[in-house]
């Protein structure tokens, strides 16, 4: 394939993926989860008040577990009906007369929808800095023995939120993913369960070492341990990517392991991504 | 695939809603390859990720390092899997994987629950969950130091378990082991309970290695603290642990000094904690009639005084007046009192006594008289039956005496930095309280008796007696009745 027809191809892709982001950045429910988000994300001074001098360590929960639940939910309540939506209104013909393949069309929406995703919390993310920054410099906590108190702001901080990025990134291809084959309601089921089925893949490795070795006196079950096995393999571990928990205590994650994660994350959301292509092109339209 | 299949897929497809088609060779084949990025990728990620992150798989499934301190993980399990509370892994769910934000959701329930518990009217049932709260708080977050000590801290001293405070610091150690403060936390705990003394000194030992090892600050001189500790008990409202620590040091004759000052300090817990107990016993005698008792003697007889009794031959006894007074009675009831107990040295020893029961029996017979002869300083208990009040005489000289001496201090104090006396006792403890309230340096044993700038409270005042005030001089005199010495006297000499 010469450098043109890549060019030609990712022309496509671009079209698609800006009238995605401009359709997506119309939409109010994006507005209502932002603002949802901020106030939750400010809340966390409140909640801070009863909290025995733990106020800068609840702000940093709080505010980290907001940016990574409402991108999910941006890529949820917007990423869900993107497909159906164009399908419904019959303007899928339209954009699929102009040479646009199908897969061209899915990665389009794709980029779009994490475009949109990727602003809200980037801004949400900023929002959460600033404020995080303004509090522990009006009320930087204390220790018990009046040892500095971990820093604030800081590089796993900064990590944590990239890693909520290429979390967001894997949920929204899952929603394409789900969007492309789905209705927009049952989409928004699957995509929602995976996020949460994705969160305690850990668990599910535990569950797997269970059934295998036996708990408690009881024989194991080899083939259970297996098939727990290969579905702690095969589901989106997003357990991976959060890494809030460390963040909170300014425990910085190793390069390497930033860096296998991101390319799981990367390998993964294109994994989904083939296959929502694939699954859209052999799609009957109405 | 055959036609069947085909329509078997399609129709379970259907029945979720989706709608299927065979991908194309070269599609299925970069999925096989993204596929097999991503599993093999998750290898070393999670791998990686196992080390950074202490998310136990099972709960308190984090290795220990110590075989003790693992057995002391194990015990604690007990709180776990009681209550209606849920765990670990149930929080875990309700959070969609943030454990740290549960965490904090948990800490805060623990914080409601010690105020709430702090009102509430269930005698000897209060703080039953705490260490259920703080140990589910650590398993979601094991790193959090902070809430760690701090909930050690309540769990010892409001709590009053000292075994949960020691387990919960245990947990925080696994988790950072790069902390010095959590083993030296633990050995200031251990160090306040009885008989874990080897322990103590186990966890600051581990204390001085990881502070070494960080090469920061080093704990402060453990020396120092063990010297303190009875004090910082009693200060805590632990006069049993405060008494104990006391109690072994007045008995080394190795100080002299360190050994007189330990009684003098021991007298004065032990008058307190029977005076609570006898104050206890008014107020359950109140309960049940309705009224005060006329005497102390009416508690006896009503069979109230038991717990009193119980601490009285425990504790009193250590007391060279105690002890003088029981040989006077033995002479007094002769052999029919039985060979006063004595230890392997030949000295009616506390422990020889508490345990042989003699002074309990002298107590059950009549023939040593408390409450009224029984304080540790060889001195009576008054009581006010109007208002019900209970105080140990000797206490109360004592106390009188040093608040007496204070307020001199502070009476000059205040003529030199007004050149004028105070009018009266409220107006010298308003200005010391707006001093203390600025945050003025002042002597540290004035704050107890001006904080919140009102006048200190005679420990007679039911009884009509007050501190005298001259404005015109700015003396606060000691009645004649106060000018007594009450230290201790020669252990020989009582031996006699």
């Amino acid at each position: 394939m010469t450098f043109a027809g890549i060019g030609a191809r990712l022309a496509g892709v671009r079209a698609v993926a800006g009238n995605t982001f401009r359709e997506a950045a119309r939409d109010r429910v994006l507005y209502l989860v932002v603002a949802f988000g901020l106030l939750v994300l400010v809340s966390g001074k409140v909640i801070g008040w009863v909290s025995v001098n733990q106020d800068v360590k609840i702000i940093r929960d709080i505010g980290l577990a907001s940016v990574s639940f409402f991108g999910a939910m941006i890529a949820l309540f917007v990423g869900t009906g993107l497909i159906q939506r164009e399908m419904g209104g019959r303007t899928i013909y339209t954009i699929l007369a102009r040479p646009v393949a199908r897969w061209q069309f899915v990665v389009g929406k794709y980029a779009g929808l994490f475009g949109t995703v990727l602003a809200a919390t980037a801004g949400m993310s900023l929002v959460f800095l600033v404020y995080l920054a303004i509090m522990t410099h009006l009320a930087p906590g204390e220790t018990l023995d009046g040892a500095a108190p971990p820093a604030a702001l800081g590089w796993p901080i900064v990590q944590a939120l990239v890693l909520t990025g290429f979390e967001l990134m894997l949920v929204t291809s899952l929603a394409v993913l789900f969007s492309s084959v789905s209705t927009p309601i049952l989409s928004a089921v699957f995509t929602f369960f995976t996020y949460v089925a994705g969160q305690f893949a850990s668990d599910v490795a535990w569950l797997a070492e269970m059934a295998a070795r036996g708990a408690e006196g009881e024989p194991g079950s080899p083939f259970w341990g297996a098939v727990l096995g290969a579905v702690y393999r095969l589901m989106p571990n997003l357990d991976l990517l959060n890494v809030r928990g460390t963040a909170v205590h300014a425990i910085a994650v190793p390069a390497g392991q930033m860096a296998w994660t991101i390319v799981y994350a990367i390998a993964y959301s294109a994994l989904v991504l083939v296959i929502a292509c694939a699954l859209f092109e052999r799609r009957d339209l109405p | 695939m055959t036609n069947g299949k085909k329509g078997l897929a399609h129709r379970a497809a259907g029945l979720l809603g989706v709608t299927t088609g065979a991908p194309g060779a070269r599609q299925a084949l970069a999925a096989a390859a993204l596929l097999a990025v991503a599993v093999l990728t998750q290898y070393p990620a999670s791998a990686l990720y196992a080390k950074t992150t202490v998310r136990a798989t099972t709960d308190g499934s984090v290795s220990f390092r110590e075989p003790e301190d693992e057995a002391r993980w194990v015990a604690i399990q007990r709180w776990r899997y009681v209550t209606y509370m849920p765990g670990r892994r149930w929080l875990r769910f309700a959070s969609l994987g943030n454990d740290s934000l549960a965490a904090d959701a948990v800490w805060i329930k623990s914080a409601g629950y010690v105020s709430s518990e702090f009102q509430s009217s269930q005698k000897g049932k209060r703080f039953e969950w705490l260490g259920k709260l703080y140990a589910v708080t650590m398993d979601l977050d094991p790193r959090w130091e902070q809430a760690c000590r701090l909930g050690a801290m309540i769990l010892a001293t409001v709590g009053e378990e000292t075994g949960g405070s020691v387990d919960l610091l245990v947990r925080g150690m696994s988790a950072s082991p790069d902390s010095w403060r959590l083993p030296y936390e633990a050995g200031v705990t251990c160090l306040m309970w009885p008989g874990h003394g080897d322990d103590a000194e186990r966890y600051f030992k581990l204390a001085v290695a990881r502070a070494r090892a960080a090469g920061g600050k080093s704990p402060p001189q453990i020396g120092v603290i063990k010297q303190i500790l009875p004090n910082l008990a009693a200060e805590a409202g632990r006069l049993d642990v405060a008494i104990a620590h006391a109690r072994a040091r007045a008995l080394d004759r190795s100080v002299p000094a360190v050994q007189a000052a330990s009684r003098r300090q021991l007298r004065e817990w032990v008058s307190q904690q029977l005076e609570d107990a006898l104050e206890d016993a008014v107020g359950a005698f109140m309960e049940r009639a309705g009224r005060n008792p006329e005497s102390l003697w009416e508690l006896r007889r009503a069979g109230m005084l038991a717990a009193f009794d119980r601490r009285f031959a425990q504790a009193v006894v250590v007391f060279e007046d105690s002890l003088a007074r029981l040989v006077e009675i033995r002479r007094e009831v002769g052999p029919e009192a039985g060979r006063l107990p004595v230890g392997s040295d030949g000295d009616a020893t506390p422990e020889a006594l508490a345990a042989s029961g003699f002074m309990h029996r002298m107590i059950l017979e009549g023939r040593y008289a408390p409450p009224e002869a029984a304080d540790a300083y060889g001195r009576p208990f008054l009581y006010h039956p109007r208002t019900g009040t209970v105080r140990s005489e000797g206490l109360a000289i004592v106390r009188v005496q040093r608040t007496t001496a204070i307020l001199r201090l502070a009476s000059g104090f205040f003529h030199r930095r007004n050149r004028r006396f105070a009018d009266s006792l409220g107006e010298l403890a308003e200005w010391i309280g707006r001093r203390i309230a600025e945050g003025k340096q002042l002597q540290l044993d004035w704050v107890p008796v001006f904080e919140g700038g009102r006048p200190p409270v005679h420990p007679l005042a039911a009884w009509g007696e007050g501190y005298p005030y001259d404005p015109a001089t700015g003396r606060i005199a000691l009645p004649e009745k106060y000018e007594v010495d009450l230290d201790v006297a020669a252990r020989g000499d009582l031996q006699k």
